[in-house]
This record gives C-alpha cells, structure tokens and sequence, in this order.
C-alpha cells in the first residue's frame, strides 16, 4: 500500500515528464521541475477537467485567471483529465481553442481522482506542500445544479482557498460540492 | 421428495426467466429512448454538447444520463400535464427514465447486437427541405468568452420584389451551442437597419425591441434546441412585403472561449394569399413590484371572452425570478381547463408550444393566468445578490408577466366584438399600470403624461391638459407631454397653440418625428408651406416609412400647385 504522499510525488513526476514533452510551454519551461517537487512550492492545484463537459468549458477563463494570478506566487496548477477517451492531441487542440497555457496531466485510470476524490468535472482540489488535502470542490457557486446558473459567481472558493495559502493562512472552506459532468469510469 | 425437486426447479426457471425480463440492455432498452429523446439535438453539428449516437457514447454518459433525466432537466421540456397535450412534447414516460436507472444500476451492459434499431435518418440541412428563400446574417457576430447572456439582434436583409406569404420559418444557427433560444421577428418600421451595428458589431443590443420590430401579427415564430419547425396549414400563414427585413432576437450564452455566429434563416411559401388570420390575445399585468427576499409574489389576470374561440397555441413570458406559470380557462359551466403549467420556470428553455388539438373555449369562458416568482437569495437565476426589489420593465435585470395566446375564430365576423373587448382590457391594464406608477411617484412625468392621454381618449379635454402640463412641469426636458398637447390643440384647431408645443416637443426631442408631421400640418393649416415642407421632410428623414408623412407631402405639392397654377 503506497502512502498518499509518495503516490502523489509519483503522479506529479509523470505529470512532469509528459509535460515537458508535450508541452514545452508555460510554467513547466520557466521553471526547473525538481523545484516544484522540493518545497520552492506553496500548495498544488489539480483542476479536473474534461474537453466536452459546458459547465468545464465554460471555467476556462476563470481557470487561466487563477493560473495567472497564484502561479507567480508560488502555487503550481494541473489541469488533471480523467476521461479515458481523450487523447492526449485532443486535449492539446482544446486547450488551444480555449487559451489554456497550463500543464496538463492524463488520468486515463484514475489515480489523481482517486486521490484527490474528484468525481466530476470540474473539481478543484489544491494540496499544500506536504501534501495535505487543503481544499477540494466547486471553483465557485455560479452553478447550482446543471442547468441552474447565476449569472455571477457570489462566492469564489477556489480563489479564497488560495488567497489562504499564499497568506498562510487556513483555508477558510475546505470541502463544497462541485457541480458538472461525472468523470467516465476507468478504462 | 421428488415433488419438491421439481417445484425447486420451477422456481428456479420462473426466477432466471423474470431475470432475464429485468435485465436491461442498451441495444434492446435504451438506445430506442435515446435516439428517439436525445439523439436529434447530441449529434456532431446540433446544440448538444455531445453525442449520444452510440453503446460507448450513452455508457460514457450513463450516470449523468440518469441524473438529469431523474430530476426531469433532460430532455428539455417545461410543461406539465398529460403527455401529447403539445406537438413536440419530448418528456420521457417514468417507465423509460425507471428503465434507464436500471439499466445504469445494472452495469450498463450492450446486449445482443440484433436488437439495436437502426439511428433514424435525419435531414442532412433543412428540416423542412430546401426553403425558398435564405436569409442570413451579413457579417457574422463574436461572442466574448466569458461574461453574463447576450441578448444580440441582428438584421437578416430579406430581397423580395412582391410580397410573399410565408407559412413555414426555419431557423439555423451556424453554432447551435451558443444560441438558446430566439424569436424571429419583422422589422415593419426600418429601424433595424438604423440601430444595426451602432456599438461597433454587428446587430443591436437588448431586450426590447422598438415597436416597428415584432412577430409577423396572430403568429409566433420562436427556436429552442431540439424544437422542430412546423408549417401552417392551408390557408394560413403571413404577408412578407418588399422592403421588410427579418430581425433575429437571439439569446447567447458565453462558452469559456470566443465564438462567433453566423446564422441563417429558411422561408417557406405559399402560392396563395392567407384567407384566414389568426389572432394573439396575452394576459399579463404591468404592476409588477416583487419585494426583496419574496418567494410567494404572484401577478394574475384574467380575460372574459365574448366570442368563442380555438386556442391554437400559448407562449409564456417572465424573467429570472418566474418560478411558476399557470394558465387556465375558468368555463362558463365553472369547471376549471388547465391550459399551461410550468412547475419550474426556466427562462433559457423559453419558446410557444403549439396544441396538438385546438383547444375550443365558448364565449363566457374567462382565460386566467397566475404566475409566482421568487426574488429570495434560493433562486440561483436571481440577477441579484442580495436581492432587490424588482419591478415591470423588458431588460433581464426587470420582469414581466405575459401569456399570450395564438387564437383562431369561429366566424370572421367575431373579430369585431372580440376587437373591442381586448382593447378595453389592454386600456384598463395600462390605466392600472399608470395609476400604479402615479403612487409610488406623483411627479413621474412620463406616467403624469400617459394619464393625460388616457383622459383625452376618455373626452376629458381639460383634465387631459392640466395634466399635461403638470408633466411638463415635473420634468421640462421631456417631450412627449408637450407633443400630445401639441396634438390635442391641433385636432381644437387652435393651431397657434399646437405650433407652440409642437416646437417645443421638437426642441426637447429632435429625433420625435411625428411632432415633426404633426408641425407640418399645423404649418399647413397657418397657410405657411415653405415650414410646412421643412417640417415634412424632416419627419420623412426621421421615419422614412410614415404613410401620414407622406400624404402631408403630396398635400404641400398640391397646395403650391393650386396656389400657382
């Protein structure tokens, strides 16, 4: 039984390594990816995503914003796809369309959702340095159900809990519910 | 012994057999309901954000597929009541969505290969067939990423050279995704074309549309997703004349990256001119004063018909905080008819739906209507937080309350009577709405002036002008009090008066063409063509399309033309 810390190093090295393969972009090129792994990180964000769900889609600005606002402070950002039946060149063409210049990782068999509990898209999670679960839920409320949308967010979760972080400080929510499209199951 | 071996084994082979009656398979159960509910709007191309043609598709989809359907979110449909009341009623019985729950809770397992129907055959473009004409967007409009709805209009040039009857309207968005519903409209008045790319896009911003843009009149041209178009009947249908243009209304909603639109519009004709019109007759009420934090405000009306008649289909109308929408006939026995219920109200599936029978309702039946709205902070939809108080008024950020009924006549001759017992209700709505107005602000100069037409209407000459000018008082940069009492002095022949307030009106409002009009009939009347033609040409600058404009026009010519022969 591996222990939850170990397994998500792992996860992260093979996050990296892809990666820096495929996407020689972004904050992997601007930083040496050991310096992620050895503590230079402040917490880290997995954001389940999947290239056909609306209410997913329709985060992707939301999503660029907090990458671009937390990344320099300290905080690194996957978007984790957990459906199986995404290639890798669709996710980089959608990604494309949608101006996400984020890392990616594919979860083809679930591990990153398992660990980190995810079962639909999108789900934020962010873990700190160590870690630790801090946070894990809905990016913020403008969704009630599907097909039940505000027309703005009144409360950003995501971003709280990572004003949190980088204000260490305890995040001040640490579980809400996420609303979208369920993760298809493992291949 | 023996005996009950072989009543084991009986119930052994009646339990595998009702197994095998319980198990659910896609090929045989499932995929009949969902090429049938679901595949016609989640095929590649169509509004459905993803397919469900196949096993691995709906598999794929499966949990969600029972969730939605579950709470009865998909497939979209709004009404309550029994099943086939309206053409195009896609709900699912509680057997399939109980089969679909099984199916899921099973294992979604694929099944026998030899029970999958085949996928029904859809029309590769047009549903109705290749239309007459097509109209479409010019230039095609960019949809930001991100951001609340866009409700965008945009101008579909319609080149005709005689004027056509149109029975059937086909809508297709180029990106169905982003459009969730529209209503097609006719631009009687040109003022499209004027308002068309004002801020720098294509098309035109809002709502509310001026009155010279509307739905062609007795008819309802709306598109949801999924909704198929239909024909009118023989006999039936609309007049489109050279020079009127098509405005599509249309609802965006941002998908998390730019979009653009470009969309087309199919027209069917019919050779022979309509013989026979149907009418829209619409309950509503424009005291609308919803309190903050209110989940049990409700707006009612009612409309005794003096006349029978067959309703042929309804289309309801609220905003964000509508919640649930009811209407009925109380008939002259006092049985009560449902005749629409929308236990939840949802603004983005808005569209009419049509009877699958006319509804036939005798003279004495009363229409009603009761809506409910919710303003609470429970009501995601709710443009505000916290919620404010929310009164009558077309933008998104108001409400309304409307149902509108497409109606046919038994006797043409009918339409008289009906005509007139409207009118006197549309009358008492809006008196009541001014009245209403009049007390939460005495000095309100546009409701002080609308009383002021209402009494002149009424014959109350002197009421009508004190209240005139008491709007003019309440606020001096409004035109329309001086341009009525312009008009009022003008029909008493007191034209020195009439000119006076008429050039005040234009003064304060140099775009009110029809004070233009009116000034150039008073010029006429003081004998002094030369103003009189200025003003003329003016109002025909302003309102190209005014018929009074013109026949003032040709009156100046003719008066010159007597005047030096």
């Amino acid at each position: 039984m591996m222990r939850p810390r170990t397994t998500i190093i792992a996860i992260l090295c093979c996050g990296l390594i892809w990666g820096c393969v495929t996407r020689p972009r972004g904050i992997l090129a601007e930083r040496p990816a050991d310096s992620l792994l050895r503590g230079a990180v402040l917490a880290r964000v997995f954001i389940f995503v999947s290239d056909d769900c609306p209410i997913s889609n329709k985060y992707a600005p939301e999503i660029r914003r907090l990458h671009e606002r937390y990344a320099p402070q300290g905080v690194a950002f996957w978007m984790v796809h957990s459906d199986p039946s995404e290639t890798r060149a669709e996710v980089a063409d959608h990604d494309a369309q949608y101006h996400l210049d984020l890392p990616v990782y594919m979860d083809p068999d679930h591990a990153v959702a398992r660990l980190a509990g995810a079962e639909l898209v999108p789900t934020a999670t962010v873990f700190s340095a160590d870690g630790q679960l801090l946070y894990r839920g809905r990016i913020d409320d403008r969704f009630a159900q599907i097909g039940s949308e505000r027309p703005e967010p009144t409360v950003r979760d995501l971003q709280n809990a990572l004003e949190a972080v980088v204000n260490h400080r305890p995040v001040p929510v640490r579980f809400t519910r996420a609303v979208g499209c369920y993760i298809p199951s493992a291949r | 012994m023996k005996r009950i071996a072989f009543g084991i084994g009986l119930f052994l082979l009646f339990a595998q057999l009702a197994s095998a009656a319980d198990s659910v398979s896609f090929n045989k159960d499932i995929a009949p309901i969902i090429f049938d509910h679901c595949s016609t709007c989640h095929r590649p191309g169509e509004a459905g954000p993803f397919p469900l043609l196949t096993f691995e598709n709906v598999k794929k989809r499966a949990r969600q597929i029972v969730e939605v359907t579950g709470r009865g979110y998909m497939p979209p449909w709004l009404p309550e009541g029994p099943k086939g009341e309206f053409i195009g009623d896609r709900r699912l019985t509680s057997g399939e969505i109980d089969l679909l729950k099984r199916w899921f809770d099973q294992g979604t397992s694929e099944g026998d290969a030899k029970d999958l129907p085949p996928l029904p055959k859809w029309p590769a473009d047009w549903l109705l067939g290749e239309p007459d004409l097509i109209v479409r967007m010019p230039k095609s409009y960019t949809l930001p990423a991100e951001g609340r709805d866009v409700y965008r209009n945009f101008v579909l040039p319609v080149t005709i050279d005689k004027p056509c009857y149109v029975r059937a309207v086909e809508f297709r968005p180029d990106n169905p995704r982003i459009v969730h519903h529209a209503f097609i409209k006719v631009d009687y008045s040109g003022q499209g074309s004027i308002l068309d790319g004002s801020d720098g896009q294509t098309g035109f911003e809002g709502m509310n549309l001026p009155d010279g843009i509307r739905m062609p009149s007795g008819y309802f041209l709306s598109y949801q997703p999924g909704k198929t178009p239909s024909s009118e009947p023989p006999g039936y249908g609309w007049t489109l004349r050279p020079g009127q243009n098509l405005v599509l209304q249309a609802h965006l909603r941002p998908s998390g990256k730019q979009e653009t639109l470009q969309a087309q519009v199919g027209l069917y004709f019919t050779q022979a001119p309509p013989t026979n019109a149907t009418l829209i007759l619409s309950l509503g009420s424009l005291n609308i004063d919803i309190p903050p934090g209110s989940n049990q405000y409700t707006v009612e009306d009612s409309f005794t018909l003096p006349v029978d008649v067959d309703l042929l289909s309804v289309l309801p109308h609220t905003h964000y905080l509508g919640k649930r929408l009811e209407g009925f006939a109380i008939l002259p026995d006092g049985t009560k008819r449902q005749l629409l219920s929308i236990p939840n109200w949802d603004f983005n599936w808005q569209g009419d739906y049509r009877y699958s029978r006319s509804v036939h309702l005798a003279a004495g039946s009363q229409l009603r209507m009761s809506f409910l709205y919710d303003n609470s902070d429970d009501n995601p939809r709710n443009p505000n937080h916290p919620p404010k108080e929310i009164l009558y008024g077309p933008q998104s950020k108001d409400e309304m309350a409307e149902l509108w009924f497409q109606v046919r006549l038994g006797n043409t001759n009918d339409e008289a009577v009906l005509a007139k017992a409207y009118n006197n209700k549309n009358r008492g709505m809006f008196a009541n709405y001014v009245d209403f107005q009049l007390q939460r602000d005495p000095h309100n100069a546009r409701a002080r002036s609308e009383l002021g037409f209402l009494e002149w209407t009424d014959g109350q000459l002197d009421k009508a002008i004190d209240s005139f000018r008491e709007a003019c008082t309440d606020d001096p940069a409004f035109d329309q009090p001086h341009y009525y009492l312009g008009v009022l002095y003008r029909t008493k022949n007191r034209l020195v008066a009439a000119r006076a307030e008429l050039e005040a009106a234009v003064r304060l409002n140099p775009k009110n063409a029809k004070a233009y009009g009116n000034l150039s009939y008073v010029f006429i009347g003081l004998g002094s063509l030369d103003r009189a033609e200025r003003s003329i040409r003016q109002a025909l600058k302003l309102d190209p399309k005014d018929p009074l404009s013109g026949e003032a026009l040709e009156e100046i010519r003719r008066l010159r033309k007597s005047q030096n022969p």
